[in-house]
């Protein structure tokens, strides 16, 4: 196995360290800072509150063990987290699909994401505005839909999420170049996607 | 939108996106688990401080009767408590230890002598055809301690079975020779009733005798849902809370609380309450006293029903805080405990209400009063209070860790490393105080010892609802897998050469870290020694070696070797007849698919790419030989409409055919719908018709649901033409590289319509005069064709259903239906799954 380069500490790796030493001002940091950057990320792939609330929930657990480990996470917290985050969000889908022929019942998370969308509208124009966007959500979110699996990953860690380069490629196990080139592709088939849904509907 | 205006309407549609998710509700909970969990990691001995006095002291049973039932509340609040999950994990051992593989001993099961002397299902006796043996209990739905403590009832999808708590190894005893599916149960204060509610109405049994005394079934439909039984204080009359007549399992948009006169079985109250989105999602509780019924529904309403009336006293809310976890009334009536169910982001605790000053109160919203008490559990997604004479315990488990709390000291008591590997399961605290008893998600019982907080016995013949089960070659053996999140294979001897005293099944559990690594499917291969080799298919709950093959024979189970972890795989694995193994995965960084073939007991030698367009794969399935990799296509997971159905040669990777379902409007519907004849001969896919517009809508109908059959004698002869991979083609060559002239359409066949899909399906191996039988489920029955490849003639053979053969098990288990058929192959025994157990289905000579 290859060594790995001495790399410089940064804030995470120092968080990280002390993390490992039980410091609970470090642990409740860790929480405090990616706990909804990691909400996000998962709700963008499930679409359920609760559920996304669970895996992050989720997420937290597995470091607590991994710091517990005989070789516990010392770099790249961040990578490492949504690493976690989209081996759970893999696993999920996974485990949809064995669940007892039960379908997820997107439309209860429809109505609660909308319910999260609109919120409270009084004035007609904020009902067209919020109906106007919540119709650009649904169909992005089709447009994504229609990605491959690893386009739309990195398009939500790098746009949704707003994850480096870096860091999505870190957590993809890519080269950065490759990430770069489908981000690419990925935002070509979406802008794709999204005028051929366009015209679509403004056909008579 | 043009181009010149896409770059920003794009910008603007991810925007819109980014900002459309929903706040978290429990970040401030999940917050304080998470912290406490690792305080609990670095302060173990404080744990273990509380426990000394359970050393020396033995917990006395002061009032066993009604106290103990009071313990029989349980709360799954499956989507809910984050802080669930995050907990006492961090206890267990490290993530890099290795996978181990324990074989339990099981209870000697019946023997298999009725096994011997089959026919082969045939058209000719097929009329013959009887369910022979059902091997396992089912799944369970709930169970209950009996109050003396010596009997554990258990409510199965197959009946109630009572284990003698004093010797578990004992085969358990099915109450009353009664099968169906049980939905709950519940004893009497004094132990001599008990109620069971099954499909066809409630039963109230003299416990002792175990002989119905009353059968209620007024106001009740055939397929009335009972989510909980309750006797009243005085043991006259029998509480219920039930949807009559219930949409689907779980949906029902009337619930009703039922009194009925237990003498006569008369109702003497029946009113509906009011739940929304999640009815029945947490049980009601009854007051001791008789006087009130509570009732919580999943967006935080909880009401109070004067039990006299009928009519509604409080409505109160804790919206938007937590999901209430357990509801539990004192003895004396006079509080409300709410577990699980914090507000204002005051996450896993225990609040004790007064109800008179809810009462007087009539609070609109909860945190308008203030609890007169507040115990803190941390976290959760099972809870039950319970009572030990005037003892009061908290019972609570995360995915990993059962804890036991002293709730007026408020102290830890003892904990259980359960293993738990999902977010469903039950706890029960024994009358005595001395055993917690564990449910696992795939039916697994763990009894505990509170003292020694050591697990003294696994219970595995239960099983779960999507059981799969296949034959090995020489049909002595069936492989068995109970439960996807279990780690558990069965593994039965059906030659009947197993010693009568020998385990039947062998259970083979595979874990790391700790925990049950689940198991989503398994293939079984016979060497030429008589040597088995299991394969399974792991998740990926655990990130290393989450698949591998274990070597299996009769005396001895030891590990062959492991692959490497992945995401996906499709299907089943599937073992060539050199005993090579392979898989289908799909590549981590795109849509390339991959087949992995693994020479047994070796490292894998070979990854073969199969292409990487822009396509899914939705299902897929190996032929016999394994020469052949089937899969259905579609190209969007979230509306997956599978309209192309591709065949690949697997020792090459070059794609052979392609099934265009679009040209006849059809498409491939759910996943495992694929496989092929014993011979290899056919392929068989389910499919329906859905329009284009309606892939939004109820994704549940299919229009012209049919098992649709392709020849497959083409591919195969193409196979034989083409050329080894390494040459190229000459100009003017015979041989061709391209795919198949396979027809597309199928084999027409005159199947019925199955409008809401079939759920599964199976060949038989020909019979003598060339035919075919083709075993087809929904979820209403299974039915029986032959099919004719002559004359591409198919009629129905034989229907069975759930009063085929009556009365004793059902073949529908509403709504799921069967989930797995599988033929022997040596066409004697139909295998069928679907509640837990494995039906055998044979013709007996003579």
């Amino acid at each position: 196995m290859m060594g790995r380069m001495a790399e410089p500490l940064t804030n995470d790796d120092e968080l990280l360290q002390r993390a490992a030493q039980s410091d609970l001002s470090a642990l409740e940091t860790i929480f405090d800072t990616y706990y909804r950057p990691l909400y996000r990320y998962i709700y963008h792939h499930i679409r359920h509150v609760e559920t996304a609330e669970d895996m992050t929930g989720q997420v937290f657990q597995r470091l607590l063990t991994a710091l517990q480990s005989s070789s516990p996470p010392d770099h790249h917290l961040k990578a490492w987290l949504f690493r976690v985050a989209h081996n759970l969000i893999v696993d999920e889908s996974r485990r949809q699909r064995y669940r007892d022929h039960e379908p997820f019942d997107a439309e209860i998370a429809t109505a609660k994401a909308t319910a999260g969308i609109i919120g409270d509208v009084e004035s007609t124009a904020d009902v067209e505005a919020d109906v106007t966007r919540r119709l650009l959500v649904d169909q992005t979110r089709a447009a994504l839909d229609a990605l491959t699996p690893m386009q739309r990953e990195v398009i939500i860690l790098r746009f949704l999420s707003e994850l480096s380069l870096e860091e999505t490629a870190h957590i993809l196990n890519m080269q950065v170049g490759a990430v770069k080139a489908m981000q690419h592709r990925a935002l070509a088939s979406l802008r794709r996607l999204l005028i051929a849904q366009e015209s679509y509907e403004e056909e008579p | 939108m043009n181009e010149n205006h896409a770059g920003d309407s794009l910008e603007a549609a991810l925007s819109a996106v980014k900002a459309a998710v929903p706040e978290p509700t429990r970040q401030a909970a999940q917050k304080r688990a998470f912290l406490a969990a690792a305080q609990t990691t670095t302060h173990t001995a404080s744990v273990d401080s509380a426990f000394p006095q359970m050393h020396s002291t033995r917990l006395s049973l002061r009032r066993p009767s009604r106290e103990a039932r009071v313990t029989s509340r349980l709360l799954l609040a499956c989507a809910t408590f984050a802080a669930a999950v995050i907990g006492l994990l961090a206890l267990l051992p490290s993530l890099n230890q290795d996978v181990t593989l324990t074989v339990l001993e099981a209870t000697p099961t019946n023997p298999m002598s009725s096994l011997a002397n089959l026919q082969p299902i045939t058209p000719d006796n097929a009329a013959r055809l009887e369910r022979l043996m059902v091997l396992g209990r089912g799944a369970i739905n709930t169970l209950e301690y009996a109050p003396d403590g010596e009997t554990l009832a258990v409510a199965t999808t197959t009946g109630v079975y009572l284990h003698d708590t004093a010797s578990w190894e004992r085969e358990p005893v099915l109450l009353g020779d009664q099968g169906g599916n049980v939905t709950t149960l519940a004893y009497s204060d004094d132990g001599t009733r008990l109620a069971t509610a099954y499909t066809d109405g409630v039963r109230v049994w003299d416990a002792q005798q175990n002989q119905v005394l009353v059968h209620i079934t007024e106001s009740l439909a055939d397929s009335a849902n009972v989510t909980l039984l309750d006797f009243s204080a005085d043991g006259q009359t029998l509480r219920a809370f039930a949807c009559p007549e219930p949409i689907n399992r779980l949906t029902c948009d009337d619930y009703h609380i039922y009194v009925w006169d237990i003498a006569t079985g008369e109702t003497w109250l029946d009113f509906p309450v009011n739940q929304k989105l999640f009815p029945g999602m947490t049980p009601p509780v009854f007051s001791p006293d008789d006087q009130w019924v509570v009732i919580a529904d999943a967006p935080g309403n909880i009401m109070f029903y004067d039990m006299n009336t009928g009519g509604v006293v409080l409505t109160f809310a804790i919206k938007y805080t937590m999901t209430v976890n357990d509801m539990v009334f004192t003895l004396d009536s006079q509080h409300l405990i709410l577990i699980g169910a914090g507000f204002g982001g005051q996450g896993g605790q225990a609040t004790y209400w007064r109800v008179q000053d809810l009462i007087d109160h009539q609070p609109h919203m909860l945190s308008e009063l203030t609890p007169v008490r507040t115990v803190q559990i941390n976290n959760s997604i099972v809870s039950q209070a319970a009572w030990t004479g005037e003892h009061e315990w908290i019972l609570s488990a995360t995915a990993d860790m059962v804890t036991l709390r002293d709730a007026a000291s408020e102290t830890i008591v003892q904990t259980f490393a359960s293993r738990i590997t999902s977010m469903s399961a039950e706890v029960r605290l024994s009358p005595d105080a001395q055993t917690v008893i564990v449910r696992t998600p795939g039916s697994m019982l763990q009894i505990w010892d509170v003292v020694a907080g050591t697990l003294t016995t696994e219970i595995t013949a239960y099983g779960s609802r999507g059981n799969t089960a296949q034959f090995d070659s020489s049909r002595s053996v069936m492989l068995n897998i109970p439960g996807y999140s279990e780690g558990v294979m069965h593994i039965w001897s059906l030659d009947g050469t197993t010693p009568a005293d020998a385990p039947n099944p062998t259970t083979i559990m595979i874990q790391a870290d700790g925990g049950s690594i689940p198991v989503s499917d398994a293939a079984l291969y016979e060497t030429e020694d008589g040597q088995r080799i299991v394969a399974y298919m792991g998740d990926i709950y655990v990130p290393e070696r989450t698949r591998g093959i274990w070597r299996y024979n009769l005396e001895a189970l030891s590990t062959a070797f492991w692959m490497e972890s992945d995401q996906f795989t499709r299907g089943r694995p599937s073992f060539r007849a050199d005993g090579t193994m392979q898989r289908l995965r799909e590549a981590g960084n795109s849509r390339r698919w991959l087949v992995i073939n693994t020479p047994v007991g070796d490292e894998y030698t070979r990854t073969l790419e199969l292409g990487s367009d822009d396509a899914l794969r939705s299902s897929a399935a190996f032929s016999p030989d394994g020469r052949l990799l089937v899969a259905s296509i579609c190209q969007n997971w979230s509306f997956c409409n599978a309209d192309e159905i591709r065949i690949w040669d697997t020792l090459t990777g070059r794609l052979l055919a392609r099934l265009d379902l679009k040209i006849i409007g059809l498409a491939v519907r759910s996943n495992d719908v694929l496989y092929f004849s014993p011979d290899g001969r056919y392929l068989a896919a389910h499919t329906c018709y859905r329009p284009a517009l309606d892939t939004l809508s109820d994704q549940r109908v299919c229009y012209d649901g049919k098992v649709r059959l392709w020849d497959t004698a083409p591919v195969y002869h193409h196979l034989e033409q083409l050329l080894p991979p390494e040459v190229t083609p000459e100009a003017g060559s015979e041989a061709f590289d391209g795919e198949s002239d396979i027809p597309p359409l199928p084999i027409d066949l005159n199947l019925e319509n199955y409008p809401y899909g079939l759920s599964a399906g199976a060949f038989s191996p020909m019979n003598a005069d060339g035919s075919y039988l083709l075993a087809v489920t929904d979820n209403q029955q299974m039915t029986l064709y032959i099919f004719n490849p002559e004359t591409s003639e198919t009629s129905v053979l034989r229907t069975l259903t759930h009063a085929d053969p009556p009365p004793t098990f059902d073949v529908k288990i509403a709504p799921s239906g069967v989930t797995t058929a599988t033929f022997s192959l040596d066409g004697t025994l139909l295998a069928i799954s679907g509640d837990g157990t494995i039906q055998l289905w044979g013709v007996s000579e003579g």
